[in-house]
């Protein structure tokens, strides 16, 4: 039964599409052209389902840690942020959608496991190029020209196999070998990366990593993931503050001078504009959500754009973008943005921080995300439309929040 | 009276969101890659035992009324 024969369940309420992420019996699998083995995302964390899924997520998630995501947002990404949008911003235009994926892509290399150089700009323009290939075949669902992003994909697959991923394993691999064979030292050695840790537990089947092609699937979906979302959400952001013209920029100074408003920001726009708005589930046993049932095999769509805009929740002006807005104890502001239950995504706290609470109040060991870091530092440099570009939304998909160009204009320089 | 905490480890994915949420009820078992509750996890502020509960992204963490000393 393909994709377009099943019976399709649409869940819209906030509850209703939590307790359905919680459900072990509907699945990321689809169907045999999308998601199943041959195919292009065969075998990645994200699609799979049960045991395998958890007990990779059980090593993967090591490299999400509290203490790994501090050293990145506040010793290793200010100084990168400082750097690169320095050689970036040229003059007093640019365009934010590029740079947000190429500030993104250099912590998603490293988290990933490819040994780069994080100053190499051609290395990261490639990289960004193999992560919107990904991206493309990431929402295959949604594509319209879904036989040409397969064979595309697959190409990049080979490509960054050869160029990143295999030195980077070879790398790993000696070091790993000669930690096994008594070398203390050489553990010191060991990066901390998912690539790292695949290797490390090869051997334990419950892992379903026998077949190298997997090991590279893996590791480029933590490349895209890491990236694509972060680049494509501070564009959002910016294009959100923008529709509120002179409120927007009182609240893009506001960001510039306060971290927590930037994440208010980035959390809000997260709301407005999840990066995936219907999250879809396969049914592998009847089930019943919220008093619906739901037939094997069904489709299940979540309508987590909707839920997001809940009054009850959200408060009686739901469709507006207002940081500062209280919403419901116990909800996150983004909604169900991040997804939840088991597939909850990996790098919810790397891109978003920490979920503030009703009282908006911060803590000292609080993490605000990357995504509220690079929206303040554009923020501190006055950004404004740019008059005599328009942005372009990315037309490959059916996706309306997803950017391919939005040019702005600069009022200040980098000291803001 | 205290809590029970239980956390099951068949659920468990590791995400460590207990641990951030309630650091002296909840360690993470990095051998295991599973979050475990400590001693005297049920004795802390049970409104901290329910965040860690509803902030688990898999539901592996349940926190109910203790009956057996051993459970604590």
């Amino acid at each position: 039964m393909t994709i377009t024969e099943r019976p399709t369940v649409v869940l819209r309420d906030h509850d209703a599409i939590r307790q359905a992420l919680f459900d072990p019996n509907l699945s990321r699998t689809f169907d045999s052209r999308s998601y199943h083995e041959g195919n292009i995302r065969d075998g990645v964390v994200s699609v799979s389902h049960g045991a395998v899924h958890r007990a990779r997520r059980r090593v993967e998630n090591s490299q999400f840690r509290a203490d790994r995501l501090r050293l990145y947002e506040r010793e290793l990404f200010p100084a990168l942020l400082d750097h690169l949008l320095g050689v970036l911003i040229e003059g007093d235009t640019a365009d934010i959608f590029p740079i947000g994926e190429l500030l993104s892509v250099v912590l998603a290399a490293r988290r990933a496991g490819l040994d780069i150089d994080d100053h190499d700009l051609p290395t990261l323009r490639d990289l960004v190029h193999m992560v919107d290939v990904f991206s493309q075949g990431s929402a295959i669902l949604d594509a319209r020209d879904p036989d040409a992003v397969r064979a595309l994909v697959r190409k990049t697959y080979d490509a960054i196999e050869a160029r990143y991923i295999r030195p980077a394993w070879e790398r790993r691999a000696r070091i790993l070998e000669a930690t096994s064979g008594g070398d203390g030292a050489a553990g010191e050695e060991l990066p901390h990366d998912i690539l790292t840790v695949l290797l490390q537990h090869r051997a334990d089947p419950a892992l379903e990593l026998g077949d190298d092609g997997r090991i590279v699937r893996e590791v480029a979906t933590y490349l895209q993931g890491g990236t694509h979302t972060s680049a494509q959400t501070l564009t959002n952001a910016i294009d959100l503050s923008f529709g509120l013209t002179d409120e927007g920029r009182v609240l893009i100074d506001r960001a510039a001078a306060d971290l927590a408003v930037a994440q208010r920001v980035v959390h809000e726009t997260l709301r407005l504009r999840p990066t995936t708005p219907k999250m879809k589930r396969r049914a592998l046993a009847a089930t019943t959500i919220a008093g619906v049932d739901i037939p094997a095999e069904a489709l299940v769509v979540l309508d987590a754009a909707n839920a997001n805009r809940d009054p009850e929740l959200f408060g009686p002006d739901p469709d507006a973008f207002d940081p500062d807005r209280r919403v419901a104890p116990g909800v996150a502001r983004w909604g169900l943005s991040f997804g939840a239950g088991p597939h909850q995504c990996p790098g919810r706290s790397v891109a978003g921080g920490f979920p503030v609470g009703d009282d908006l109040a911060t803590g000292e060991d609080h993490l605000f995300g990357l995504v509220a870091l690079m929206f303040q530092a554009v923020a501190k440099r006055g950004p404004g439309p740019d008059p005599t570009r328009s942005p372009e939304r990315d037309t490959r998909t059916e996706r309306e929040t997803r950017w391919a160009h939005y040019p702005v204009r600069f009022e200040r320089g980098a000291s803001g | 009276m205290p809590a029970r905490v239980i956390i099951d480890p068949d659920l468990c994915i590791g995400s460590a969101e207990c641990n951030r949420l309630a650091p002296e009820a909840f360690r993470l078992d990095e051998d295991l890659g599973v979050s475990v509750p400590l001693p005297g996890a049920g004795l802390i502020d049970r409104e901290r035992l329910y965040d860690a509960e509803a902030g688990c992204p898999t539901g592996a963490i349940t926190i109910g009324e203790d009956v057996d000393e051993a459970a604590r």
